[in-house]
C-alpha cells in the first residue's frame, strides 16, 4: 500500500503534466491487501515495473506491490525485456550493434540478428538450453532529429545522437512531460568523433584555418586556388541537412549558403565521393573518413591544432564531436539498464576504440610532452603575463601529469559542454574506484586573453573551483581526504589556441586536470 | 611443419560397440573384406595377410547398407608413419580395403599454405563418396568425399593454432591440429549458411565501385597469393554446392598486417531473392576475426522481400563491419 501509494505520488508529479489520451482499460493494478487500485492501459512492464497510462497521466507502479488483473497483465513467468533502440545511423550502424553483440556475449547469452534491411533491424538474445528469449532489441537507425521525435513520443528506451539537444528541443522536451533531460545521466557521451575536412589522397591541400572552412561554406570561397590549390573549382560535399552530423557542423563552423552541393545519406557514401575526386571538399568525420584524408585544421596564428584520439579526449581539437546516448527520464528495463552500464567497462571502451572512434577513458601527459604549449606560453609572455607568472606555472606543476580530462563551456555561459559533463561523471567514478588514492588532483583554470590578466586569472580560479565542487559532489562515496584535491589558475598564461577566433577562445577558456605523484606535500 | 601432422581416430560410442564386436573377429584371424554398395562393377579385392597389431578397436566408419563380404585371405594393414599417431589415440590395424584395394586407414592431413593458408588432404578411402563436415572454431561446412574417398581443400586459417575436425555422418571423426605463423597478419570475414541461400560477401578495397579491379566477390575471388603479395583480399568458397541442406561458408581474408597503406574496405551482403527464399526468413551465420580475434558469432535472419521480387537482390551494407586499415 504505501510503495503503491509512494510511486503514486511521485508519478503524478512527474506526469503530471502529460495530457491523458483516452484508452481502453485493460488493466487494473491493485494494492496487495486491497484498497487503492488502477485502471488504465499497460505501457509497460520491465519484470519490476509497471507502466501504466491512465487518466492521471502515465504511472509507474512497483510490481512487488500490487496484483494486475485483466486482459492486457503480462505473463510473469515468460517475461522478455522488449528495447527500443534509435536514432543517429553513425553510431547506429556498426558501433552499437557491435557492444550490445558484445555485451550479450559477456553475459553467456546467444544472439540472433533479424533484417530486414540495412536501417532496421532487432536483436533476440535467449540463454543457451532455453527456449524463450531474455530480451529483444529493435534498432531503427535514421537522424539524430528522428531519434529526438521518437524520444518525445516516448517510443524509444535509448536514442543515439549525433549532437546534443538543441533548447528548441529541450523545450518541447519539457513539454511533453520529459522534464530533465539534460542532467548528465540522460543525455551521456559514449564515444568521441571529430568533425573533418576530408579530401581525396591526391589533393596537394594539406591544411585549412576554421577561418577558410567558414569562407568555402558561406559561399565566400569557391575556388582552390583561394585555398593553396590549383586553380579549379572546389566541389563540395555534406550530409543532408537534417542530419545530426550537418547540424553540428553547421552549429561549429557555419551553415551552407545557398552553394551547390551534393549532399549525401551516410557518412561511408560522403567519403566515397570524397576520396574518387580530387576536387571535392566533404564535411565528415574523422572516424568515418574512408578512403578520404582529413585536412588538418590551422588555428588564427598559422599553427595546426593537434589532431588524434589524444586531443580530442582534451578537447584541444576544435571540432571534438561528442556522440550520445539519451534515454526517457523513466525506468528502462533492467537489461537496458546492465548494457548502459556496461559501455562504461574497459571492455566496452576498448571495442570503441577498436572500431576506430575515441573512448573516453583518461589518458595521461608529463609537462615534459606539452613543449609546443609551452613554447606558446613564452611567445604569448610580455605586460600582461610577466615571466614570474610563467615561473610559477612550471613550479607548481612539475612532476605533473595532464590528463586528458579537460573541462570547457558552452559558448558564452559559465555551463559545461556535453563531454565536460559527462567527464565529471568518469572522473567521480574513477575516483570512486580509488584510481587516484593517495595522489593529488590539481584542477587548473585558464583562460583567454579577452580582457585584463588580473580579471581573466580571478575568472579561471572561479571555474577551477567550480568545477572541483562538482567533481567532488560526484564522487559520493569518495572517502574525505583519500584524494587531494586542490586549485590553481593561471588565466590566459598558457592558451592552446590563437584568441583571434571565437573557437580559439572557446578553447582556451578550459579547467584541466593534473595529477601529481603519491604523497604529494605541496599546496 | 609436416612432422607436426598427427590424425586421431575418434568413434562414437554406439560406432565404437559395433565395431568392437569386428574387432574381436580380426582378432581371430578371420581372413575379411568388404565391398560398399556404391562399389563399382568389376572391383576386384586384394588379398593380403592380417598384421593383428595393437589389438585396438578399429574406427572405420560404416554404412549401415553396405553389404560386408568375408573373403578367404587376411588383410595387411598399412604401417603408420613414425610418430604420426597420437600417443594415446588408439593405433589400429586395417583389416580392410577399400574397393580399390586401398587399405581404409583414414587421415586428415594439413599443412600450412601461403597466404596465411591451410592446405588439408582428407583420405578416407572406405569413404567414398559421404558426406562430411569440416570444422574449424566457429567455421563448419559440409562436402563430399570423392569415389575413392579423397578430399582436398585450402582454407583461411583463423588463428594461429588451427585445430581442425572432421565428422562423417555416422558420427566417426578425424582431427588434426598445426600452428599457422602468419595467420595473425589477416582479417576474416565469414558468412555461413545452409544450402542454397544465394548469400555472397561483397568487398570494394580501397574505394573501388562495383565492377572495378578492387571489387571482390565469388565471381572475381582472386587467390591467396594476391593477400601473399600484400595486393589485397581474396573470397575462399567452402561446402559443396548444389545440394541442398549442406553446410556453406565464404570467407573473405585481407593481409591487413603486411599492407603498406592504410584505408578502408567496405563489406556488404548480397541474397538472390529466388523462388525458394522469397517472403521468408533466410538464415545465416556472420563472424568477423581480427588480427586472429574473434569477434563474437551472429546468427541472422534475413527477412526476404516478397516473392514479387524475385531476381532482385537484397543488398545490405551494415551487417558486415568495414575493414579499417592501418598502415604498417
Amino acid at each position: 500500500m504505501a510503495i503503491l501509494r509512494a510511486a503514486f505520488s511521485a508519478a503524478l508529479f512527474l506526469f503530471v503534466s502529460l495530457a491523458a489520451p483516452a484508452a481502453a482499460q485493460d488493466v487494473t493494478l491493485s494494492a496487495k491487501g486491497g484498497g487503492l487500485s488502477v485502471s488504465g492501459t499497460l505501457l509497460s512492464f520491465d519484470g519490476e515495473f509497471y507502466r501504466v497510462q491512465t487518466e492521471f497521466g502515465p504511472l509507474v507502479l512497483d510490481g512487488s506491490g500490487v496484483d494486475c488483473s485483466g486482459p492486457g497483465c503480462p505473463d510473469l513467468e515468460t517475461f522478455v525485456a522488449r528495447i527500443t533502440v534509435a536514432g543517429d545511423e553513425m553510431l547506429g550502424a556498426e558501433l552499437m550493434p557491435l557492444l550490445l553483440e558484445a555485451y550479450a556475449q559477456e553475459r553467456g547469452l546467444k544472439i540472433r540478428r533479424i533484417v530486414s534491411d540495412d536501417r532496421n533491424f532487432h536483436y533476440v538474445l535467449w540463454e543457451e538450453g532455453s527456449g524463450s528469449p531474455v530480451a529483444e532489441i529493435a534498432f531503427h537507425l535514421g537522424t539524430t532529429v528522428q531519434g529526438f521525435g521518437d524520444l518525445l513520443r516516448d517510443q524509444a528506451d535509448i536514442v543515439m545522437a549525433a549532437r546534443e539537444m538543441t533548447r528548441e528541443e529541450l523545450a518541447a522536451a519539457r513539454e511533453a512531460g520529459l522534464g530533465g533531460l539534460k542532467a548528465a545521466a540522460r543525455g551521456r557521451v559514449i564515444a568521441l568523433d571529430g568533425l573533418a575536412l576530408l579530401v581525396a589522397p591526391e589533393n596537394p591541400v594539406q591544411g585549412l584555418s576554421l577561418a577558410q572552412a567558414r569562407a568555402v561554406r558561406a559561399g565566400l570561397v569557391a575556388n582552390w586556388a583561394d585555398l593553396g590549390g590549383a586553380d579549379a573549382p572546389i566541389v563540395l560535399h555534406a550530409l543532408a541537412a537534417d542530419s545530426g552530423l550537418e547540424q553540428a557542423i553547421s552549429n561549429r563552423l557555419e551553415p551552407l549558403g545557398g552553394i551547390a552541393v551534393t549532399r549525401h545519406q551516410s557518412l561511408a557514401s560522403l567519403a566515397d565521393a570524397v576520396a574518387r575526386d580530387p576536387l571535392a571538399l566533404g564535411f565528415g568525420t574523422l572516424t568515418e573518413q574512408g578512403n578520404a584524408r582529413p585536412l588538418d585544421l590551422i588555428g588564427a596564428c598559422g599553427r595546426a591544432f593537434p589532431k588524434g584520439a589524444h586531443a580530442i579526449k582534451a578537447e584541444d581539437y576544435p571540432l571534438t564531436l561528442p556522440l550520445l546516448l539519451y534515454t526517457p527520464p523513466r525506468r528502462l528495463p533492467k537489461f537496458a539498464r546492465g548494457f548502459l552500464r556496461y559501455l562504461n567497462t574497459a571492455p566496452a571502451q576498448a571495442l570503441i576504440r577498436a572500431n576506430g572512434f575515441v573512448d573516453l577513458d583518461a589518458e595521461r601527459a608529463p609537462l615534459s610532452g606539452q613543449g609546443d604549449r609551452l613554447a606558446a606560453a613564452i611567445l604569448n609572455a610580455g605586460a600582461e603575463v610577466p615571466l614570474g607568472e610563467l615561473q610559477r606555472m612550471v613550479t607548481a606543476l612539475a612532476g605533473y601529469e595532464r590528463l586528458t580530462t579537460t573541462f570547457r563551456f558552452e559558448t558564452g555561459s559559465s555551463v559545461l559542454d556535453a563531454q565536460s559533463r559527462t567527464n565529471v561523471l568518469l572522473l567521480a567514478e574513477a575516483l570512486e574506484a580509488g584510481r587516484y588514492d593517495g595522489q593529488t588532483l590539481v584542477f587548473v583554470g585558464f583562460s583567454d586573453g579577452e580582457g585584463a590578466a588580473a580579471t581573466n586569472r580571478q575568472i579561471s580560479e572561479n571555474r577551477a573551483r567550480r568545477v572541483r565542487d562538482a567533481v567532488r559532489r560526484a564522487a559520493r562515496a569518495l572517502p574525505e581526504g583519500g584524494v587531494r584535491m586542490r586549485t590553481e589558475a593561471f588565466g590566459e598564461a598558457m592558451p592552446m589556441a590563437c584568441d583571434e577566433s571565437g573557437i580559439g577562445r572557446q578553447i582556451n577558456r578550459r579547467v584541466e586536470v593534473w595529477v601529481g605523484p603519491k604523497m604529494d606535500q605541496d599546496g | 611443419m609436416a612432422s607436426q601432422r598427427r590424425y586421431s581416430l575418434i568413434a562414437s560410442a554406439t560406432v565404437l560397440t559395433a565395431l568392437l564386436a569386428m574387432g574381436v573377429m580380426q582378432s581371430d584371424a578371420i581372413a575379411s573384406r568388404f565391398v560398399t554398395a556404391s562399389a563399382p562393377q568389376g572391383a576386384t579385392p586384394a588379398h593380403q595377410p592380417v598384421e593383428t597389431a595393437h589389438g585396438g578397436a578399429l574406427s572405420v566408419p560404416r554404412d549401415p547398407e553396405a553389404s560386408v563380404v568375408f573373403g578367404a585371405a587376411p588383410l595387411r594393414a598399412p604401417a603408420l608413419p613414425e610418430g604420426s599417431a597420437e600417443p594415446d589415440a588408439r593405433r589400429t590395424a586395417q583389416p580392410v580395403l577399400s574397393a580399390f584395394g586401398l587399405p581404409c586407414t583414414p587421415r586428415l592431413a594439413a599443412a600450412p599454405a601461403p597466404g596465411g593458408m591451410v592446405a588439408v588432404q582428407l583420405s578416407a578411402p572406405c569413404e567414398p563418396e559421404r558426406f562430411f563436415t569440416l570444422t574449424q572454431g566457429d567455421l563448419a561446412f559440409t562436402d563430399m568425399t570423392s569415389v575413392t574417398g579423397d578430399f582436398a581443400v585450402t582454407l583461411p586459417a583463423l588463428s594461429q593454432d588451427v585445430a581442425l575436425d572432421v565428422r562423417f555422418e555416422d558420427g566417426s571423426r578425424l582431427s588434426t591440429a598445426l600452428r599457422v605463423e602468419d595467420a595473425a597478419l589477416f582479417d576474416h570475414v565469414i558468412l555461413q549458411w545452409q544450402g542454397e541461400a544465394g548469400l555472397s560477401i561483397h568487398a570494394l578495397e580501397f574505394g573501388a565501385r562495383y565492377g572495378e579491379k578492387g571489387h571482390v566477390s565469388a565471381a572475381s575471388p582472386r587467390d591467396p597469393s594476391f593477400a601473399a603479395r600484400a595486393l589485397g583480399g581474396f573470397i575462399t568458397e567452402l561446402g559443396a554446392r548444389d545440394l541442398n541442406h549442406t553446410r556453406r561458408a565464404e570467407i573473405y581474408s585481407f593481409p591487413s598486417g603486411l599492407m603498406g597503406r592504410s584505408g578502408l574496405v567496405r563489406l556488404s551482403v548480397e541474397a538472390e531473392v529466388t523462388p525458394a527464399n522469397c517472403g521468408q526468413d533466410l538464415a545465416a551465420r556472420s563472424t568477423q576475426i581480427r588480427a586472429g580475434a574473434a569477434e563474437p558469432s551472429v546468427e541472422i535472419a534475413l527477412a526476404m522481400p516478397d516473392c514479387s521480387a524475385v531476381g532482385d537482390y537484397l543488398v545490405l551494407k551494415n551487417l558486415l563491419r568495414d575493414l579499417k586499415i592501418a598502415r604498417n
